[in-house]
């Protein structure tokens, strides 16, 4: 493993948190997962979008940042490996699909002072999955407040991340993950794990499953 | 007295057994056990020749600290590795410390609770048997409220 920090990164339903459930569980890795459960303001916010859209993203980046700044705190850790379900970045990217703009100039205010203070990832796997099958794993998961959520918001939380990737040259493995079964095709996995022996320049490197 | 919460496993020889034998050794040389949860297993899945493993929760009352615990269990795995497998061969019973009273340990060689403890299913599963109202020192949430959220995807069944 050439790895100490990975980070799986994908739209809402693309199967980031069962592959770094399967990998931490596979390497011995630490996990760190994104505690979404714990948002008190998600079901508000999918319920009306407008009134809770600052109050959701400030209690995500804290609990995010809180996560990734615990994470470095605790050095040791990084003589073994670290695996996240979410990129520190998520916190600015989701801000900017649902605050308005000057609401949005704020948020990022302080996500700049908190982007500095946390460790990035050694590379980030990106899970690609059309808009479609993202509603087909949705609806399969069964998470009530997340049942309404339209394809035009899929959509651009998928344009947001890739154009983000591709402006920050990010070490970023993009899996085409359409057709992903992690949890039923061990090949699945073994591509994934293949991919993570090998190293790569900045920039996007690209994968498909078997 | 301390309450210490241990989770064991494995998925080498006759698992079962071995379970059983860490059971046997911990009640000689860390304390009494006050309860037991049962035996869980969590199928194989990824790499083939893996075996699936067992898993089971063991509440303990113990005189010992928990460097003197972990110690301890350290030696039990070990004496039990060497009953069959070479010396370097991998240990055939893994023990874990989950939870010791309510305290918050953040050593090199041991961190309570478990720090992987919120995200596995098979350890808060064989847990919950045991303890489902037992607040989590650090999150302050109880173990079923933790084993509701948790979003694992192996699946792990009683066994026996």
């Amino acid at each position: 493993m050439k790895y100490n920090f990975i980070t799986i990164e994908g739209n809402i339903g693309a199967g980031k948190t069962t592959l770094a459930h399967l990998l931490s569980r596979h390497y011995n890795a630490r996990l760190i997962l994104e505690a979404f459960a714990d948002n008190p303001f998600l079901p508000k916010f999918y319920e009306n979008p407008q009134q809770f859209a600052f109050p959701l993203e400030l209690f995500f980046m804290a609990e995010r940042f809180k996560q990734l700044k615990d994470l470095i705190q605790q050095k040791d850790l990084f003589q073994n490996l670290t695996i996240s379900d979410y990129l520190f970045t998520k916190c600015l990217l989701f801000a900017k699909i649902n605050l308005p703009d000057d609401e949005f100039r704020l948020y990022q205010r302080l996500f700049d002072i908190m982007h500095q203070q946390v460790t990035q990832p050694d590379i980030v796997l990106y899970l690609h999955s059309p808009v479609n099958k993202l509603q087909q794993n949705i609806r399969k998961r069964n998470r009530p407040y997340e049942q309404k959520i339209k394809d035009d918001y899929l959509f651009s939380i998928q344009e947001t991340y890739t154009h983000y990737i591709k402006q920050h040259n990010i070490k970023t493995i993009f899996i085409d993950a359409s057709n992903a079964d992690f949890l039923g095709n061990e090949n699945h996995l073994k591509v994934v794990m293949d991919i993570l022996e090998k190293d790569y320049d900045h920039g996007q490197h690209y994968f498909n499953l078997p | 007295m301390n309450v210490a919460y241990l989770l064991t496993g494995g998925n080498t020889g006759n698992r079962l057994q071995y379970l059983n034998k860490a059971v046997a050794e911990i009640k000689k040389h860390c304390g009494t056990i006050l309860s037991k949860s049962s035996v869980y297993e969590t199928a194989a899945w990824g790499i083939k020749e893996q075996n699936s493993f067992l898993n089971q929760a063991l509440k303990l009352s113990t005189v010992l600290f928990p460097q003197e615990l972990l110690d301890c269990l350290l030696q039990i795995e070990e004496n039990l590795g060497r009953i069959r497998i070479e010396k370097y061969g991998p240990r055939i019973i893994d023990i874990d410390i989950l939870l010791f009273n309510d305290d918050v340990i953040d050593a090199r060689n041991l961190k309570i609770p478990h720090p992987e403890l919120s995200n596995r299913r098979f350890a808060l599963q064989c847990l919950n048997d045991v303890a489902p109202d037992i607040v989590h020192p650090v999150s302050k949430k109880t173990i079923a409220q933790i084993l509701k959220e948790c979003t694992d995807p192996l699946r792990v069944d009683k066994f026996e």
